[in-house]
């Protein structure tokens, strides 16, 4: 199978299968997400301190023969996300449970300890998260098609680098590199196209099917970071 | 971003990924942790290079400080860079020279970040050491010093076949105590077999030899250019690696001889791309103008135009040479002064001779020179002068060395490097007595050691300190995370320096042994309470631990079955370690009854006569496991009994003050108390202050302290307690405790100021600034200041939370169609639910929407809160009443009366709605405060109808006297009717029914003021028609709520 007939969901069944590499790559690509959503879901609260058992619990419950994994596919068009986020939830509340702590109580004075709300909301530490962690690959991914291609390509992602990460314009980068603007601007437009479609990659290898949802979802993604969420 | 220009357009993925560029940097390829490497924790960054970072690390087994070098994440994937990083690490290691950085150890962090520890070098680079210089003649003769010892190293290094390639004053560092070493050998390479790569070959005894070498690859291929541009040699600027031998340090090294001697490397450009073209044409001609114009020996500038030499066989074919061309240089130098001084001892000699000669003659002479050559004998006086000077000037400085000496011995190692700096300087500049540079430097070795001792002394000093510390915090936080409290056990042990886990019991114990008092009592505390936490892990049934509910005690209630000892080898260690750490036959007695959960074992120690010579860290032991099976009073008495024998321990007087007034418990807004018993808070008071008297910087006891302090309601005593600590510590808690004192106080302004300094911490210091608004404090604010708060707080972070605060603040204050978006927005959130639904039915019913009231809350017959109940059968007593009203049937009762009243008031029949409020007013069972006193309930007063029907009373009246349609003798009716309820309103006893009382009053209170409904009274223009004694009785009515407000309970 090549890498673009792949989706996370192969990725997901060879882990759940026992696959050592698969296994690894999942906790690689998803634990930050998890641990993400807990934090804030947990912030301030004594159960902050089992957030790594319950980062393990959701792992487990992902890849356990008869989990939720199996009953996803009977359901078959979900997408990983929202797959994922529904066991974190559920992983979430049982450990709530199993330490008599309440999800919501809205009385005044039980509040403090619910004051996580003043950051992220836990769905929205999730939607960062999983935006940070697609893009961060989507931009590993643009790295190595780049190393794979030569040094041209990987002069435009140096350059992505210097404009978009150090805010430079295209015409100092042009005076620091000693090259005509006008050439750098369709370099830089070209590095552009090369991340757009690393990211659609990317995105389309988390489930999402059609131009103009992995289009939407791209652009989605790009906009819970950068605080204009 | 700034950049747009016509040819780029910024779409819409353009600024997208603008924004989340910086966000969403490419994942690193290893999942390690960031802040360890072996057994070393991690520090700040020291410096950072082409391919490495080196940051602080600290050998938790030596406890010593070491420097960490790390390959930079983004070349853990080049393979030549990994190689190029462990051949410098092996390298380095094999080179064992006092120049040389010593590595200790190296490994590889997750799958392949490589790292070595070498010793941390406290000092400076001699590059800046070298830009510090005012001109380049200052202090020359110590860099050149410096130099000589630069050349021994890499003389050392050539001799081993090793070559630096990248050698520059910033890659010598220059310690404290002026050891000079040659470090970043990263470049570094073995020379081959190759003729070409070495004029000298190493023997194979000295050959130094990494994987890369051994393997013949070489990761330096033809055409790269590596290395520093200004102090490159042209063969290695033009990338041709075949030529690059020992020849090419010797060019760097009179590259550096350059910039000692003129100030500046012989490449100076301002950029390194032109610094690279020079070096590759090797022109030098600006460095050798700057040479000759330099105020130098000539040795020493012929030996850096040798070494600069653009053919490298014109150079010193080995670092050895131009070592030894150095120490000539010295010798030669050495001997041109010591041939000066005996010239110049001679000349004297010859001089005092001839004057003894021909004392009178020459006396006569200068007598004659003098009134003839007066200038002659001028110039004769000055020597002399010159001469008694400089043997003063001897003296003062053996005198300095001797107050230097005295400096060392007794610790003050600053004065004393002070003076050996002074003294130095002069020798430097004299160069002349041996005597006194050779004791000089043998006192600088002496200040060294000292220094290298004191500095171990204050390490293992603070490392105790910080085990205390950690100790005292973990006896007294009791958290219910066995697992994590086990840990925490095992790292303070670690961080003291020894591994309780791993190292046999008589280890453990010896090392206890040698720790001073102090410690040696807080590490056996800390076994003992560790062998209980180890225990309660590994038992099935949680044991009863410190703040859990208490169990029934005294007649009839059942013992809980012991629990069998586990059989773990953890815990079965760990009682080993604990037996041979302290072997006291009482402290053993105690162990067993509190491992074996000997209840009665545990009684019988507390009346035991033995006890009187328990140390007080037993004793606290034996009354925290007293308390934990519920024998507080046994608990109290043994440890009042150790108060009289130990009066100054601080820790019985802090396990006293939980005991009588509760036990602490640390949360997310500070200290708490669970079992909190009133009856004992001032003796618990009296204990939590000695405690502080007796550790006046313990953070946790002034926090218990001051919360004890708030709860006899001494606020301003609890905030001195803390405000002084509070300040000058980092400390959270602290700073939270300090504006809950401010609080309890009645200073919430001053609560704001001191969270609005903890607000720097942004999200931390907002989550304490929640907690204090969200506990019972912030319900005792004025609803005006509770409103204030939160509209600020919604701008600053519009999160639900904040939201569902603001709403309700609104409703409080009677602002229902501004709270009513709010609440239903929230409706899609998770914080809908009872509470939230409640505030929506009642704006819902004060904006006259009852079915929508009832559908959001539910039926009053549904199992709800108290409070929901109330708002539901309100809702549907509205509903009935009015649904009654409009089919024309009168209420029957005061209740239905007051709920028409209010229907017609909901409907804008404000006349119509004071009418019958008016009438109502005449009823004595309307007319009398909602809340009587217990007297008047003991001779059987019913109770009034409620702030609520006063409140609506007040707001009808006020509608209907600011109407037009209202003639001017029913408005005085209508205004003396509004004073009358105002000042049943006063009539409220004050709010010592506990908060909710007080809050209503308050906002009864704040209500005559900013209720937007009572806009049109107040307002002197809308209002013109107010009679001056209703004014005047109004404003009495409402000094007297606001007097009884003040005055409190």
């Amino acid at each position: 199978m090549t890498e673009s007939d792949e989706t996370c969901w192969t990725m997901v069944l060879a882990a759940a299968r026992g696959d050592a590499p698969a296994r690894q790559a999942f906790a690689l690509l998803y634990m930050d997400i998890v641990r993400a959503y807990l934090g804030s879901r947990w912030r301030g609260r004594p159960l902050q301190r089992r957030t790594e058992d319950a980062v393990q619990d959701v792992f487990f419950e992902c890849f356990r023969q008869g989990g939720a994994l199996d009953r996803l596919e009977r359901d078959g068009d979900a997408t990983f996300r929202t797959f994922l986020y529904s066991i974190v939830k559920n992983v979430a509340r049982r450990f709530e449970e199993r330490r008599g702590e309440g999800v919501a109580t809205t009385a005044l004075g039980e509040e403090a300890g619910l004051l996580p709300a003043m950051g992220p909301t836990p769905s929205v530490a999730f939607d960062q998260a999983w935006a940070r962690s697609m893009v961060a690959r989507a931009r590993e991914r643009q790295r190595r098609e780049a190393e794979a291609a030569g040094p041209t390509s990987l002069r435009r992602i140096e350059l992505l680098d210097l404009r978009l990460g150090e805010d430079l314009p295209i015409r100092e980068i042009a005076a620091r590199w000693q090259e005509d603007a006008a050439v750098l601007h369709a370099e830089y437009r070209q590095a552009r196209a090369d991340f757009q479609r690393a990211l659609r990659t990317e995105v389309s290898f988390q489930g999402v099917r059609g131009e103009a949802a992995i289009e939407k979802e791209c652009l989605r993604l790009l906009s819970l970071l950068g605080g204009a969420a | 971003m700034s950049e747009s220009t016509p040819s780029e357009p910024e779409d819409a993925w353009t600024m997208a990924m603008a924004r989340a560029w910086k966000e969403a940097p490419p994942p690193s390829p290893a999942p390690v942790d960031a802040n360890e490497r072996g057994r070393y924790s991690l520090h700040e960054e020291i410096a950072r290079g082409g391919i490495g970072v080196i940051r602080r690390g600290h050998d938790r087994h030596l406890g010593r400080d070491v420097a960490i070098k790390m390959l930079r994440a983004e070349h853990a994937s080049d393979p030549s860079l990994v190689a190029r990083f462990l051949d410098e690490a092996q390298l380095t290691g094999q080179l064992q020279h006092p120049g040389v950085v010593p590595i200790y150890e190296m490994g590889v962090a997750g799958q392949d970040e490589p790292w070595f520890a070498m010793k941390l070098v406290q000092g400076q680079t001699l590059a800046a050491l070298l830009k510090a210089r005012p001109d380049p003649k200052a202090d020359r003769f110590r860099f050149l010093e410096i130099f000589e010892q630069i050349c021994q190293t890499l003389a050392y290094a050539h001799n081993r076949g090793v070559i630096h390639r990248d050698l520059k004053p910033a890659n010598v560092m220059v310690g404290t105590f002026g050891e000079v070493q040659v470090v970043d050998w990263g470049f570094a390479k073995v020379l081959g077999e190759s003729p070409s790569e070495t004029a000298e070959p190493p023997s194979d005894r000295q050959r130094i030899a990494t994987l890369r070498s051994s393997s013949g690859s070489s990761t330096s291929l033809t055409g790269s250019v590596l290395g520093t541009p200004s102090y490159m040699p042209p063969e290695q600027a033009r990338g041709d690696v075949a030529e690059i031998d020992a020849r090419s340090d010797v060019f760097a090294l009179g590259a550096i001889l350059c910039e000692i001697l003129t100030g500046a490397p012989p490449y100076a450009e301002t950029s390194a791309r032109a610094n690279l073209a020079l070096a590759t044409e090797g022109n030098l001609d600006r460095a050798f103008a700057r040479l000759d114009a330099a105020e130098v020996d000539p040795p020493l500038q012929t030996l850096a135009r040798h070494c600069l030499s653009t053919a490298r066989e014109a150079r010193p074919a080995h670092a050895g040479d131009v070592a030894a061309a150095m120490r000539a240089h010295f010798a030669q130098t050495e001997e041109r002064q010591r041939a000066a001084e005996l010239s110049a001892a001679e000349a004297k000699v010859r001089e005092l001779s001839a004057r003894r000669a021909r004392r009178l003659t020459v006396l006569v002479a200068i007598l004659t020179v003098a009134l003839l050559l007066g200038g002659g004998a001028w110039w004769l006086l000055d020597r002399l002068a010159r001469e008694r000077t400089r043997r003063e000037r001897a003296t003062e400085l053996w005198n300095q060395l001797a107050e230097a000496r005295e400096l060392v011995g007794g610790g003050s190692f600053e004065g004393a490097t002070k003076l050996l700096t002074q003294v130095r300087r002069e020798v430097e500049l004299s160069a002349s007595d041996e005597r006194l540079a050779a004791s000089l430097k043998d006192i600088e070795r002496s200040l060294g050691r000292a220094q290298i001792l004191a500095t171990e002394a204050g390490l293992k000093a603070a490392r105790e300190a910080g085990f205390v510390r950690s100790v005292e915090e973990l006896l007294t936080r009791g958290g219910d995370d066995l697992d994590a409290e086990d840990v925490a056990y095992q790292t303070a042990f670690r961080d003291l320096g020894v591994e309780v886990d791993h190292a046999t019991p008589s280890v453990v114990a010896e090392f206890i042994d040698r720790l001073p008092t102090g410690p040696r009592a807080a590490a056996i505390a800390a076994l003992d309470a560790w062998l209980v936490v180890r225990r309660n892990r590994h038992s099935l049934r949680p044991g009863p631990r410190e703040g859990a509910p208490p169990r029934e005690s005294g007649r009839g209630a059942e013992p809980p079955e012991p629990r069998r000892r586990p059989d773990r080898p953890d815990f079965l260690h760990l009682v080993a370690v604990v037996g041979a750490v302290d072997a006291d036959p009482w402290r053993d007695r105690l162990r067993n009854a509190i491992l074996d959960e000997d209840y009665a074992a545990l009684r019988a120690l507390a009346t035991d006569p033995d006890s009187h010579r328990a140390s007080p860290r037993a004793l606290c032991l034996l009354a925290t496991s007293l308390a934990r099976i519920d024998e507080r009073t046994l608990a109290r008495t043994v440890l009042e009994a150790g108060v009289a024998r130990h009066p100054g321990d601080v820790w019985i007087h802090h396990l006293l003050a939980t005991l009588h007034a509760g036990d602490l418990r640390d949360g997310p807004g500070g200290l708490r108390l669970r079992r909190y018993d009133p009856s004992g808070l001032a003796r618990g008071i009296e204990h939590a202050l000695t405690a502080v008297a007796l550790a006046p910087k313990s953070i946790l006891l002034r926090k218990h302290a001051a919360l004890l302090l708030c709860l006899a309601g001494r606020g301003e005593e609890a905030h001195r307690t803390v405000s002084e600590l509070a300040l000058t510590t980092d400390d959270l808690g602290l700073k939270i405790a300090m504006a809950r004192a401010s609080l309890a106080a009645n200073q919430p302004s001053r609560a704001r100021t001191e969270l609005g300094m903890v607000d720097g911490a942004e999200t931390e210091g907002r989550l304490s600034f929640g907690v204090v608004l969200v506990d019972e404090h912030f319900d005792r604010l004025p609803i005006t200041e509770r409103l204030e708060i939160l509209e600020g707080w919604c701008v600053q972070d519009p999160s639900e939370l904040w939201q569902l605060h603001w709403a309700r603040a609104l409703c409080d204050r009677g602002r229902f169609a501004e709270a009513l978006p709010v609440l239903r927005s929230l409706q899609t959130t998770p914080w809908r639910g009872a509470d939230t639904n409640r505030y929506l039915a009642e704006c819902l019913l004060e904006l006259g929407h009852y079915e929508e009231a009832l559908g959001t809350i539910g039926p009053p017959t549904d199992p709800a809160p108290p409070d929901v109940q109330r708002v539901a059968a309100d809702a549907w007593l509205l509903r009935r009443v009015r649904d009654a009203g409009d089919a024309g049937k009168p209420p029957r009762d005061l209740r239905e009366r007051i709920a028409w009243a209010r229907v017609l008031l909901h409907r804008g029949k404000a006349r119509e709605s004071s009418d019958e409020f008016r009438a109502l007013l005449t009823l004595p069972e309307f007319s009398r405060a909602a809340r009587p006193t217990p007297r008047e309930v003991e001779r059987g007063r019913p109770r009034g109808p409620g702030p609520t029907a006063h409140f609506a009373a007040a707001c009808a009246l006020a509608q209907a006297f600011v109407d037009p349609a209202v003639p001017a003798e029913e408005k005085s009716r209508i205004a003396a009717a509004l004073r009358f309820v105002m000042e049943l309103a006063a009539e409220e006893p004050p709010p010592s029914a506990g908060p909710r009382s007080g809050r209503l009053r308050t906002d009864l209170l704040e209500a005559w003021f900013d209720d937007q409904r009572l806009d049109p009274l107040r307002d002197p223009v809308t209002s013109p028609d107010l009679g001056g004694e209703e004014k005047r009785r109004l404003a009495e009515a409402w000094e007297r709520l606001r007097q009884a407000q003040l005055r409190g309970p």
